[in-house]
């Protein structure tokens, strides 16, 4: 086992992330981020002040997190703190790497919108705030790093001209090129609530496996037939 | 093909046994020991009239969501449609109105697809999910467009509902931009799911590559779409045999190697319908199961050297 990782400097209780082995074998960086779901299920967040917030690091990510309501900022924080640690490429990274870092941040972005939409299930203006403050972060990770940021750009571009993307029309092409933000289109929608949707929720209806009960007969079945094919050959 | 699962076949049996442990939600819901839910056999009209004698809004919902399902095989009259408006109207509870939202949009009730479609221009990011959310339930192929151009930076927060929706739409117009959010590792598990739904082969190679990454939740949803798409196919022959090499090559080293029993499972189905062969024994192993004695003493001798012949 290698270096202990120890973040939520707030005073409550230690999150200890363990990594086999950090930087730059970023190919063990699964065990950490794969632990987040976990350790949010063993630790239920507990009701934190805005001054609980500051007293952690501050820092101009910290500043957009105090738009986020008060204990979602600072369970945010912390995934923060610990992609900043350890999700800066070395500068030898190859493409693969510099990937498998944009990729272990969408992880922890996914987790934190499934994360945020349950916890503010009932309050739908602090899920806005906890969706801003996630996207605002996100994107904070993605860029704020000059190596991520410009392979990014390139990985969004290339693939437009050659490769899976070699054909698409022009009017698409033209759509996903008009969509590439720049730094100064990086602020994440806000607008006023729509009295429309008052009163729903995304957690009472939000899909899950799409999958059929006749798809999964279907597919049991090609394992048995795959057994029994197996014994006879 | 078989059917259903010999109950006297001792492998089946423990492969059952292995999945109820460690990923139950692959079983039918036979198998698996899950009981249908009290409404499960109602028809629409039994459905309304449940739902009008409960009191219970929790239940209530439950009866919609159910109804729901049945509207979306049948579809829906209008007297359904006004049953549900009124619902929606008298609706006290957050889970009673979202799950009769829910319902409407899988009616395609025209009054509210328009609200849900213009509200894809709203900046207001959790309205935003919820629409593109109806927009899915309700399959709605008219926005399809709206939902391309909002995928993009300036609304992460949406994507993940956003890329759901294009999928059970359901129309390859979206798989270029589908297939460069897996290249690219963006919402990857979200796209290889939606890819499956649309289930066009054209996606085969990209979900390929996109199963050289170290990633078991990408793998796991990967080879559920590659295994949808066949089934889609019908008939795994018509694939060109460079393809059917390239799959089965992935295959192979899948479903020893993927890191969660769900995508070596999966691994296996799609081996299945390309018509491959394994020994039992590796299939059981593939997916955890406990081998039958008789098998475990054979492959002991062979690894301490008492037998010659490999188990």
């Amino acid at each position: 086992m290698g270096d202990k990782v120890t973040l939520n400097p707030a005073g409550f209780g230690p999150i200890a992330l363990v990594t086999e082995r950090p930087l730059p074998g970023m190919e063990d960086l699964s065990k950490p981020l794969g632990g987040i779901a976990q350790l949010l299920a063993e630790r239920p967040l507990p009701p934190l002040s805005p001054d609980d917030i500051r007293r952690g690091p501050a820092g101009p990510i910290l500043a957009k997190l105090d738009q986020a309501p008060a204990d979602y900022g600072i369970w945010l924080k912390d995934q923060v703190t610990a992609l900043r640690t350890q999700l800066t490429p070395p500068p030898e990274a190859s493409d693969d790497q510099i990937y498998l870092a944009q990729h272990r941040i969408f992880r922890v972005f996914r987790e934190s919108i499934a994360h945020a939409l349950t916890l503010y299930a009932d309050r739908p203006d602090e899920q806005a705030r906890a969706l801003d403050a996630i996207g605002t972060t996100v994107v904070e990770l993605l860029l704020g790093d000059p190596q991520i940021r410009e392979r990014w750009e390139r990985s969004r571009l290339e693939p437009v001209y050659s490769g899976p993307l070699g054909h698409l029309t022009a009017a698409q092409r033209e759509a996903w090129l008009s969509s590439r933000p720049t730094l100064g289109d990086m602020i994440v929608g806000r607008g006023p609530p729509d009295p429309f949707y008052a009163g729903l929720s995304e957690a009472a209806i939000r899909p899950g496996s799409t999958r059929t009960g006749s798809e999964a007969h279907q597919d049991f079945a090609v394992i048995t037939d795959l057994l029994s094919r197996g014994r006879s050959a | 093909m078989s059917t259903l699962a010999q109950p006297h076949d001792s492998r089946v049996e423990r492969v059952i046994e292995a999945l109820q442990r460690f990923a139950p939600e692959l079983l039918p819901d036979d198998l698996a020991g899950r009981e249908p839910t009290k409404f499960a056999s109602h028809d629409i009209p039994q459905l309304i009239l449940a739902a009008e004698r409960e009191i219970d809004e929790g239940i209530r919902a439950l009866v919609i969501d159910t109804l729901a399902d049945r509207i979306d095989e049948a579809g829906a009259t209008p007297d359904v449609r006004a049953f549900l408006w009124e619902t929606m109207r008298k609706a006290t509870s957050r889970v009673l109105r979202s799950t009769t939202a829910k319902a409407l949009a899988v009616a395609r009730d025209e009054v509210f697809l328009g609200k849900v479609r213009s509200s894809l221009a709203t900046a207001n990011l959790v309205d935003l999910r919820l629409a593109a959310l109806m927009i899915g339930f309700a399959k709605d192929a008219e926005s399809l467009p709206r939902l391309l151009e909002l995928l993009s930076l300036e609304r992460l927060a949406a994507c993940d509902a956003i890329i759901w929706a294009i999928g059970e739409i359901g129309s390859s117009e979206a798989l270029p931009i589908l297939h460069s959010f897996l290249a690219m590792h963006i919402f990857s598990v979200e796209a290889a799911q939606a890819i499956g739904a649309i289930g066009d082969p054209l996606s085969i190679v990209p979900l390929l590559e996109a199963v050289m990454f170290d990633d078991p939740a990408l793998h796991a949803a990967a080879m559920q779409a590659l295994v949808r798409i066949i089934h889609r196919l019908g008939d795994a022959s018509t694939l060109e045999a460079e393809i059917i090499g390239a799959i089965t090559s992935v295959l192979d080293h899948l479903i020893d190697r993927a890191g969660t029993p769900i995508a070596r499972y999966y691994a296996l189905v799609a081996y299945g319908l390309l018509g491959g062969q394994l020994h039992p024994n590796r299939i059981m192993a593939a997916l955890g199961a406990v081998l039958p004695k008789e098998q475990m003493s054979k492959m002991s001798a062979f690894f301490v050297g008492r037998s010659k012949a490999a188990p």
